[in-house]
């Protein structure tokens, strides 16, 4: 069995020595397997009207597919893929097409690999009211101030809404300590490892 | 303030020294300043169990409901947000055998009362209450997904007591984010600072 490395390689060398309308459809191909899956009866007609192996007109598609992927996990530059790809004999048309169709999908591609990401549940919107207890069944009457919070979360695009309370005093302490939290980004160590890190 | 006529008999065995003598009076009152000065604290359930009192008197049953009457009684008055002279003036209306014991009566109330009042506050139906707030800052240098990420995320815990049991909210901000959150915080706080001033 060759290895991965081995079956990309053959497939872009294939790809590369194809006209361009074939490179046109081989895209169009690929653009079709993201989107619905591996589709047999069309690799058929491929296979047929070329005369190629199915088999390679499969990997050739999966090739495409794992090049745009890897680009964006890597979050390569145009010209770094270029770079990349014109060692398999792609002429500058192939690879202008290549890189337009890479840059059509990206978007796409890069929504469902940060959804494939495991995420935390996102801040989204806060809402506030101030309220003032009158009485209650244990205690007919009372005047404890309370502040009602209504704290929307997202998580891959769910939203989730949490309803809260507290008192004025735990407010201002929330207040405080968030906005020393936000003021230690400016500080000198994180401005460092920011620098070191980049 | 309206009480039952169980309750008031109950309150009228307890004022009568031929059914409670006074031994036995002290000890109630004892065990009620006790029990209700204690709730919810860790030490109430001590109390609870300390059933020394029991054995006080042949009359067990009628010290029981004295003892229950006693509670109650304190337990609506608080209710009422009656203080110690308004309760004496309610049971003024009672015939009582003894009012020599109503004075201690309304003393034990008097103890009693910041307690009860502070647990009658929080025996309420109320949204979880956020009593805490913890932040970390993270730099998330790359993830199985992405090889350079390069993003600083702020992790964001709410500690939250609903109903006696504490609970997390962990969520995430990045800075833009957490900006926008302080300023809503900033903003409900400035509302509030203005509505005390004003009062």
């Amino acid at each position: 069995m060759s290895s991965v490395k081995e079956v990309f390689k053959s497939s872009f060398q294939l790809l590369a020595q194809q006209t361009d309308n074939v490179i046109k459809d081989f895209l169009r191909l690929t653009k079709d397997f993201m989107d619905n899956g591996p589709n047999v009866i069309l690799y058929n007609k491929a296979a047929e009207k070329l005369q190629i192996d199915e088999e390679k007109i499969v990997s050739i598609v999966k090739s495409i597919c794992l090049m745009c992927v890897q680009s964006c996990k890597h979050k390569l530059t145009d010209i770094e893929i270029k770079e990349s790809l014109t060692e398999y004999g792609f002429n500058d048309t192939k690879l202008d097409m290549i890189i337009l169709f890479f840059e059509n999908q990206k978007p796409h591609l890069l929504d469902i690999l940060s959804s494939s990401a495991f995420v935390f549940p996102h801040f989204k919107e806060l809402e506030w009211r101030f309220e003032t207890d009158m009485g209650s069944r244990s205690l007919l009457h009372q005047t404890v101030p309370v502040v009602t919070l209504k704290l929307d979360l997202e998580k891959k695009n769910i939203f989730e809404t949490l309803y809260l309370q507290t008192d004025p005093l735990n407010l201002v302490h929330i207040k405080d300590t968030l906005e020393a939290a936000l003021k230690q980004n400016q500080s000198q160590w994180i401005r460092k490892i920011r620098r070191k890190l980049k | 303030m309206n009480i039952s006529t169980e309750i008031e008999l109950g309150l009228k065995r307890l004022c009568n020294p031929a059914l409670i003598n006074d031994q036995c009076f002290q000890m109630l009152l004892q065990k009620a300043e006790k029990i209700l000065g204690t709730l919810l604290s860790e030490t109430s359930e001590q109390t609870l169990n300390d059933e020394s009192t029991i054995n006080i008197t042949s009359k067990q049953d009628i010290a029981k409901e004295a003892y229950a009457s006693l509670v109650a009684l304190f337990t609506i008055a608080n209710r009422h947000c009656l203080d110690g002279k308004s309760l004496n003036q309610n049971l003024q209306t009672l015939v009582l055998a003894n009012t020599d014991r109503l004075p201690e009566i309304i003393k034990t109330y008097e103890s009693v009362r910041p307690r009860l009042t502070e647990v009658s506050k929080i025996t309420t139906t109320s949204l979880a209450n956020v009593v805490d707030v913890e932040c970390r800052l993270d730099y998330c240098v790359q993830s199985s997904v992405f090889d350079d990420v390069s993003e600083f995320l702020y992790k964001v815990r709410l500690k939250t007591i609903d109903n006696g049991t504490i609970k997390y909210i962990d969520f995430v901000c990045n800075t833009q984010e957490l900006q926008e959150l302080v300023f809503k915080l900033k903003d409900a706080v400035r509302h509030l600072e203005k509505i005390t001033s004003a009062s």
